[in-house]
């Protein structure tokens, strides 16, 4: 009886750890398919859905900041699920 | 720009599935083989029945360090992200792998010396190398820029190579109460294990193959992402300025 445990505890181990790094995996890709949504509502506020990177201005910090807040605004609080 | 939006997000591409399914299928396949053809142990009984998946995880793991490092090799020559990538999916995918070994191999170890572990060479350095890949995967976390980042972990990651023939070889090294599967004779297995052994190896490694696809598809897409991120923190910041 102790072997089947024994079994039963290695197979269990080999089937958490793949499907445990298989969730890992989908989270991710959930978290990056809602920031891909955030990017494209914030595009799409500002009236650029489609903008043009040739004529790229200055580099401006306070409104990069100001895009990342919305970002981050969009992710789930630490220890929300 | 909306069609690099589309397609940022798409990892799971038709061929990443094709390869999931027929590992899937190989799987289901050694689990018969194991569990239906293999016979049994005489000595350890069942429990001899985990070495087929812990041996099939360990040989992942050693296959996804060889990936780590190939692929930081190849960053150093090249400097093409996508070596990184493979790298840095490789060494997860590995620690992953290498964990599931160890804690089987404790498993086993339990039943068959009496103890969950032992300080012998083949664990000690197994252990190690665990520890060598968790520590590249902190240090790829700890280092913002991406140029540093990436190649810190490349040196990181061919130095940490040392380890697995140290890993293979160490049970002829030393003195070593770590079974050989492979030994100076050859195969040292019972010829009707050897269904369920390679079948196991098999879908262990298209498990894998799976794994890595899908890793550095997602890899790729946090990377797009956080490009376009950037450029559009510029162009709206170059809007803010100019109006």
């Amino acid at each position: 009886m102790a072997d089947v445990w024994y079994l039963a505890l290695a197979y269990g181990i080999i089937w958490l750890g793949l499907f445990g790094y298989l969730f890992r995996l989908s989270r991710h890709a959930r978290d990056l398919g809602r920031e891909l949504n955030v990017l494209r509502e914030v595009l799409a506020t500002e009236g650029r859905d489609e903008p043009e990177w040739d004529d790229a201005p200055e580099f401006d910090e306070e409104s990069q900041a100001t895009v990342g807040e919305r970002l981050a605004a969009s992710q789930p609080a630490p220890g929300e699920a | 720009m909306k069609g690099l939006l589309r397609t940022t997000l798409e990892p799971m591409e038709r061929g990443h599935r094709a390869v999931g399914a027929v590992a899937l299928m190989l799987i289901l396949a050694a689990l018969v083989a194991v569990f239906v053809q293999a016979p049994t142990e005489k000595h350890l009984g069942d429990v001899q029945r985990i070495f087929y998946f812990h041996v099939a995880c360990a040989w992942t793991a050693f296959l996804s360090f060889f990936l780590v490092f190939v692929g930081s090799l190849a960053y150093l020559r090249t400097r093409k992200t996508a070596w990184d990538m493979l790298a840095v999916s490789a060494a997860e995918i590995g620690v992953v792998f290498t964990s599931i070994a160890l804690l089987t191999g404790s498993v086993w170890a339990k039943h068959a010396w009496g103890t969950w572990w032992e300080w012998e060479p083949r664990l000690t350095t197994t252990l190690l190398l665990w520890l060598i890949y968790v520590a590249y995967l902190m240090l790829r976390s700890a280092i913002p820029e991406a140029s540093r980042r990436a190649t810190f972990s490349a040196v990181f990651g061919i130095a940490g190579f040392v380890d697995v023939p140290i890993v293979f070889m160490s049970i002829r090294w030393w003195r070593s109460i770590h079974p050989a599967v492979v030994s100076g004779r050859g195969m040292d297995l019972d010829v009707a294990m050897y269904p369920a052994f390679f079948l196991s190896l098999a879908a262990f490694s298209l498990v894998f193959v799976s794994l890595l696809a899908l890793r550095i598809a997602l890899e790729r897409s946090h990377q797009q992402l956080e490009e376009m991120k950037r450029q559009a923190a510029f162009k709206l910041g170059g809007e803010v300025s100019h109006g």
